[in-house]
């Protein structure tokens, strides 16, 4: 009777989600006593009322069940469910500890608690709630779920930590009782040893624990691994050639642990040298030659990796052995893409360009005559991309340097003719592809070097030749959305970001990729991937302890661990922080007419500053292994390449990780400000005005000179705002004239009135002159979406400061000239926006035309020229369009700001 | 890129997939998705990296079925576009028949492919992998798959790979 009832909540609920229905069919039930299946009514009601979005509501409901103190398993795990959701974690520890205390004896009520600490990661409880299931219920699980626990007290890298030590006893114990008995439960005497760096034990265990690795090759891997950080070298030399010989020539880890003991022997006893060489080198050769018939890359690159490393330890002698070893891998290996990526760490022992030359010559001759086309191509370009990382393509003169790119181009033409007779699957990438990156990334070389944007469009135009052919070339896409960011181009550049489909994880580590804060100006596109991370993130907050719970369940005691580091590392992402910064700031953006929404508005989100001891903790999760290059050491670009050092101001790739995390503090004072501001908190604005100096004067050091001017006119709007409420105040309360803050007043106020018009001389300038490009249009977007956004919004609260004078005879208006001034200022910013405007107007938003940027090479005489440049004139566009709709908005606003 | 290492797959390399799964045939799940694989059958989920770090492909599977029908699946196998034809996916289904064979004793291993791939389907027969049965549409009810099969030393009279006569609805899938 009562599932009949219950059913068709559930099917709304969980198969048609129509929560509205499932709601309704809900509050039809009319329960007259307290009982489970009146719980159930009211679980499945928060269940409903927390889709539909009233969470304080579905929340009410939860906490009036709660007090019913609820035991039915159904009722609970419903709630918890809802809870979860409400990322009200504790509740649910509250609803199963007073279940359990209820019913002592059951086994799902106790563990429901235990679960519930171990989902908030809090592992001195679970130590404590699986030693209270272990003593009540028994079994072996419980007791490993109580050393998984207490290790996961510990603090990684403590020696001597008590937790650590208690744990190894008990294990100890429970190794020779046979309560250790699987791969798994093993794991948890590998990290407390491992954390207690105690190596020879593990040795010990190892030897005993052998039945527990059902793959012998496993087991010697991690024995060799530990043989190497117990520095037994000698022992792992003789375990990493077992597995090189009998296991896997081509596992690169294991050639890296051999040379390495091998390395370590060499400098304790350089008599060793020889001994050494001569093994090792004997070893190689025989695998080499064991290879023939279809040669494996393992041995021969062992031996290029013994010389780089002897090479680097002062045997400078071995150079021209290794250069005999590099030309015969390319002659061997020169039909395999990654041939020149094999070899690359080793290039750089060629840094004298005649040398490199010489080495290069060398390599080229290895290009057979007469091969198939399908074969000549891959050599092809692996010898580009050698010459290119043995830095003989950067120096060149610009002609030889474009020869080499037109070059680059005819290979490419040559390559793509292949699948003339060969039909190229749709999904899959052109062979070629890699010879338009590479032509691609000396132009933008170029294009830095002569100041010459024009390389960049013609770098462009290639880019969209070559998806023409791969449709799906998400290297060329990467290079391309960077290259559009960095003309202005900043649709075509999201649409591309758009096709990367990037989403779940992928949206924490490349969404950086379009993160310059300057182009922030598409709301709607950010606001979108804003939300989309946040998403993410919430899964990460909700569901990562969830499977270490599992993992504790199911056994997998090499992952807890790593399930609640993972955990931590999300939580203190750099691209969420960033996010959560530039959402807030976009967020305000749109409630920036009136001074009343904006208070509502950050009353709400109640911002916060992102402190020191925040960003010290952030995790740099962005993958830039993805902005494929070839560059030899020291040539880098801010296109494709993550700088290390200051370049420009909006380019998210030049920054180095201090000053980004400089920026996301800067960004999140902004709000803090605001509110302090609105709220007249005098000591709070003091003292945070004092920190947005310090950061912009940290940040702004290489800016362009105009941009330090607009972010130095941005904080006087915040000076003269607190000049102001330190006035009103005064009046308010009577109080005598601070006459250094008057004078302060009027100071930064004649100073804001000529930074103004410092700022709107530049800016008219650069419009009439149509100079329009990436950094011109960045200037006004910042400083019209920003500091005269502000300044709009601070004149609301001014004009509340300075009330009109009492027009009484024989009374002297007090704060006349403070009300020139403003007046001043006032009339300025009005003027400057109908100026702006005006030229946007008339001038741009129709006939924008950025063919003048490019200046020589734009001839309008190939297509995808002209379908470029109209992208990017669209582009431009655009955001002037939102640039005019933003000074609308704000004059409309100032009409009604009288003083 | 370099040479390889084949290692179990850890949370961390979560943040390197990017070169893998931005190819248009490799789906990105959710989080859960990759963490449930991680949590109930660690030893199955493999990735190959390159000394630089960069990864190269995975693969992941898990161990499911009844009785004689306890077997290694294989849920998902990529290769980054520059890694492929140099054998990788060879040995990543190695590996993944291995841990069938030793860690979970199964009687088979088997895989799904649509039925259009006729690469895939090929490479899988180079594996000694044979078709046991079609399915009608499995993917999403576009298209048909192949589950195709290769039976492990415990299945002694290879039962488990004898073709089914005729194709199967998803519905009937066990």
């Amino acid at each position: 009777m009562e599932e009949r009832r219950v059913q068709p909540i559930w099917d709304a609920l969980f198969q048609s989600r129509n929560y509205k229905l499932a709601l309704k069919l809900c509050n039809g039930i009319v329960c007259k006593k307290v009982d489970s299946f009146s719980q159930t009514i009211m679980a499945l009601k928060a269940v409903a009322t927390e889709k539909l979005g009233k969470q304080e509501e579905a929340e009410s409901i939860l906490d009036q069940l709660c007090s019913q103190s609820p035991t039915d398993p159904t009722v609970l795990n419903t709630m918890q469910t809802t809870y979860k959701s409400l990322g009200k974690l504790d509740k649910i520890t509250q609803i199963f500890e007073s279940a359990s205390a209820k019913l002592p004896k059951s086994e799902f009520h106790l563990e429901g608690v235990w679960q519930s600490y171990v989902r908030r990661g809090d592992f001195a409880k679970s130590k404590e709630f699986s030693l209270k299931l272990m003593k009540q219920f028994g079994g072996a699980k419980y007791h490993l779920w109580y050393i998984q626990s207490m290790i996961l007290q510990a603090k990684p890298g403590q020696k001597g930590d008590l937790q650590l030590t208690i744990s190894e006893k008990t294990l100890d114990k429970d190794f020779n009782e046979s309560k250790i008995d699987s791969y798994e439960s093993f794991q948890l005497i590998v990290q407390t040893l491992e954390s207690q760096e105690n190596y020879e034990k593990l040795l010990d265990y190892l030897d005993k624990a052998e039945k527990f690795f059902k793959v012998e090759e496993e087991r010697l891997k991690y024995k060799s691994l530990l043989l190497q950080k117990a520095k037994r070298f000698e022992e792992g030399l003789e375990v990493f050639e077992n597995l090189i010989v009998n296991f896997n020539a081509d596992d690169w880890s294991h050639i890296c642990g051999y040379l390495d003991c091998g390395m370590n022997l060499l400098r304790r006893d350089s008599n060793w040298f020889s001994q050494f060489d001569e093994r090792s080198r004997t070893l190689f050769r025989k695998l080499q030659e064991k290879s023939t018939d279809k040669p494996i890359r393992g041995p021969f690159l062992a031996e290029l990796e013994l010389d780089h490393l002897l090479i680097n330890e002062g045997k400078r002698e071995l150079k021209e052995r290794m250069t005999d070893n590099l030309v015969s891998f390319v002659k061997r290996f020169g039909n395999r893409t990654m041939c020149s990526g094999d070899i690359s760490a080793y290039l750089k022992h060629y840094n004298q360009t005649e040398e490199a030359k010489i080495l290069f010559e060398k390599i080229s001759k290895t290009l057979p005559h007469d091969l198939a086309e399908k074969e000549r191509i891959p050599r092809i370009i692996n010898l580009f991309q050698i010459q290119t990382k043995l830095n003989l393509v950067h120096n060149l003169p610009s002609e030889q340097l474009r020869d080499f790119i037109k070059q680059l181009k005819n290979e490419y033409q040559r390559s793509s003719k292949i699948y003339e007779t060969e039909k190229k699957e749709e999904t899959e990438i052109a062979v070629g592809d890699s010879l338009i990156l590479l032509a691609c990334h000396c132009l933008v070389h170029l294009s830095r070097r002569e100041n010459n944007q024009s390389y960049i469009l013609e770098a462009i135009v290639l880019l969209e030749d070559g998806l023409k052919m791969s449709k799906h070339g998400f290297q060329l896409k990467i290079l391309l959305l960077r290259l559009y960011l960095q003309i202005g181009g900043i649709k075509p550049a999201l649409d591309l970001f758009e096709e990367l489909q990037v989403k779940h994880i992928l949206l924490d580590s490349l969404s950086y990729l379009v993160m310059d804060e300057s182009i922030s100006l598409y709301s709607n596109f950010f606001h979108h991937l804003y939300m989309e991370i946040e998403a993410f993130h919430l899964e990460n907050t909700t569901q990562t302890l969830e499977y270490a719970i599992k993992a504790f369940q199911n056994g997998s005691y090499s992952k807890i661990r790593e399930f609640v580091e993972f955990k931590k590392r999300l939580d203190q992402s750099q691209t969420l922080s960033i996010s959560r910064v530039e959402h807030l700031l976009s967020e305000m953006k749109k409630n920036d007419n009136s001074i009343l929404e904006l208070e509502g508005f950050l009353a709400f989100k109640n911002p916060r500053f992102v402190s020191d001891e925040d960003t010290d903790k952030l995790r740099e999760n962005e993958d830039y292994t993805i902005l494929l290059n070839w560059n030899p050491e020291g040539i880098t670009s801010p296109f494709y390449d993550p700088l290390r050092k200051s370049f420009t101001s909006a380019n998210f790739l030049s920054r180095t990780q201090q000053e980004r995390r400089q920026w996301i503090k800067l960004r999140s004072l902004i709000p803090v400000i605001f509110l302090d501001c609105i709220k007249n908190r005098a000591d709070n604005l003091g003292a945070n005005l004092d920190q947005l100096r310090v950061l912009i004067g940290q940040v702004t050091t290489d800016f362009p000179q105009i941009q330090q001017t607009m972010w130095q006119f941005a904080v006087d709007l915040f000076r003269i705002t607190k000049s102001l409420l330190r006035v009103k105040d005064e009046i308010e309360r009577n109080e005598d004239h601070d006459q250094h803050n008057r004078n302060h007043l009027v100071e930064t106020l004649e100073n804001e009135t000529k930074l103004l018009q410092t700022i709107q001389s530049h800016l008219v300038g650069n419009l009439k002159g149509k100079l329009l490009n990436r950094s011109n249009l960045e200037e006004i977007v910042f400083f019209t979406s920003e500091p005269l956004s502000w300044a709009s919004l601070l004149f609301q609260l001014w004009i509340k400061c300075v009330p009109s004078p009492k027009k009484k005879k024989g009374v002297e208006d007090v704060l006349q000239e403070e009300r020139v001034k403003l007046k001043n200022f006032l009339n300025l910013v009005k003027s400057m926006i109908t100026e702006l405007n005006g030229i946007i107007s008339n001038e741009f938003i129709k006939n924008v035309d950025v063919t003048e940027y490019f200046s020589e090479s734009v001839q309008n005489n190939k297509i995808t020229e002209k379908e470029v440049i109209t992208k990017i004139n669209l582009s431009y566009s655009t955001i002037l369009l939102s640039i005019k709709k933003n000074l609308d908005a704000k004059a409309a606003s100032l009409k009604l700001t009288k003083l | 890129s370099k040479m390889t290492t084949l290692r179990r797959f850890v949370c961390d390399d979560l943040f390197k997939i990017a070169n893998i799964n931005l190819d248009v045939l490799t789906e990105t799940y959710n989080l859960g998705f990759y963490l449930q694989y991680m949590a109930k059958w660690p030893d199955y989920f493999t990735v190959a990296e390159d000394p630089n770090g960069i990864l190269m492909g995975y693969i992941m599977g898990k161990a499911e079925g009844e009785g004689e029908r306890w077997h290694g699946h294989v849920t998902a196998l990529t290769v980054a576009p520059e890694y492929r034809k140099i054998g990788l996916a060879g040995k990543f289904m190695g590996i993944l028949e291995d841990v069938s064979e030793k860690i979970y004793d199964g009687y088979f291993v088997d895989l799904y492919v649509r039925y259009s791939n006729v690469v895939a389907i090929g490479m899988y027969k180079k594996f000694g992998y044979t078709i046991y049965r079609q399915v009608i549409g499995y993917y999403s009810g576009e298209e048909d798959a192949y589950d195709m099969r290769k039976a492990l030393p415990r299945d002694v009279e290879k039962k488990s790979v004898i073709p089914l006569p005729h194709p199967v609805y998803p519905s009937e899938l066990d």
